[in-house]
């Protein structure tokens, strides 16, 4: 059998893939899941990430922050320092460390509040990779690196958006 | 059957009715967000008799209250959305879908034929559920995926 993430031809019936290791002995759904599982092994997530945040450098104060945020619709900031992502901030992270305290607060820089080394995937990584990490780890928002350069960001709507596409037919 | 089959005959029911979180309109901003932070969740429905009127989410708190700086004791009510998207406990999953990706939610209240709040679906629920049909594609992955063996050991 082939292998569903890179390709590699496996003697039918292996446990695993010799190649790049993926599990391949639950792959047992109709052929129309199969499909939806090939796609989200063989896409990547280029295909699905956007731009939907602002980059902040680590001396913006959390008030210069969440006005360019909101300025330009965003629903998440990825702090950098030197190109590096050095952080998230969501609108979670404002519900439980900002509100009650916003005079005191809004004038600290963001690195001071972010989340600090969020999780990165690459552009070319699967889909499945950062549904794993969403539905393991709990993150909704996953920034995405080209060359190790910040390129869009991927989050748990993206991916449902994904999958209606998929399913478009029988939406209604 | 499989997960096509599914989305268009299994209904949300089929997710689980965790009690939601509601607040009466009078409330105050400082209650509602009391709430969020005590649960941990990314929304209150805004209720009267029972029936959802509107929905204070971690985004309102962010636009309407921190942005623009409005006290934490006016009422839930000035700075709520509605009126809030419902979903009925009958529609099915795929229905649901179709409102999330439409109406950009991350929540949607759900209620019964009454029109009463029995509980909120997430949008993170929603996709739960559609990788429980193919868990061993998201679960199984290897930690680097990237990372490929070119050749076999003492090759």
């Amino acid at each position: 059998m082939q292998c569903p993430f890179c390709n590699c031809d496996n003697i039918d019936g292996v446990d695993a893939c010799i190649r790049c290791k993926v599990d391949l002995s639950d792959f047992t759904g109709s052929e129309a899941e199969s499909d939806i599982e090939r796609a989200l092994l063989k896409n990547h997530l280029e295909s699905i990430s956007t731009k939907d945040y602002i980059e902040a450098p680590m001396d913006w104060t959390v008030g210069d922050t969440i006005r360019r945020w909101n300025e330009g619709g965003h629903h998440c900031a990825v702090v950098v320092d030197n190109g590096v992502v050095v952080g998230i901030f969501t609108e979670r992270d404002a519900l439980r460390k900002l509100a009650g305290q916003w005079d005191k607060l809004c004038h600290d820089d963001i690195g001071q509040h972010m989340t600090s080394n969020p999780v990165t995937l690459s552009c070319d990584d699967p889909i499945a990779l950062a549904l794993n990490h969403m539905m393991v780890g709990g993150y909704r928002h996953i920034p995405v690196m080209r060359n190790e350069k910040l390129c869009g960001i991927v989050s748990v709507r993206d991916i449902l958006s994904y999958l209606a596409l998929r399913f478009d037919d029988v939406l209604t | 059957m499989s997960l096509r089959e599914n989305l268009v005959s299994e209904t949300i029911a089929c997710l689980g009715t965790k009690a939601p979180i509601d607040i009466d309109p009078r409330a105050s901003v400082a209650e509602a967000i009391s709430l969020l932070q005590d649960h941990n969740i990314g929304c209150v429905v805004v209720t009267e008799n029972q029936r959802p009127i509107g929905i204070f989410t971690e985004r309102d708190v962010l636009r309407r209250v921190l942005a623009k700086q409005v006290s934490p004791q006016i009422p839930v009510a000035d700075v709520m959305t509605s009126p809030a998207t419902v979903v009925a406990c009958d529609a099915t999953i795929g229905d649901v879908i179709r409102t999330f990706v439409d109406g950009g939610f991350r929540h949607i209240p759900v209620v019964d034929t009454a029109g009463i709040l029995i509980t909120v679906i997430s949008v993170k629920r929603i996709v739960e559920y559609v990788v429980e049909h193919f868990p061993a594609a998201v679960f199984n992955l290897p930690p680097e995926p990237g990372r490929l063996q070119v050749n076999r050991e003492g090759a």
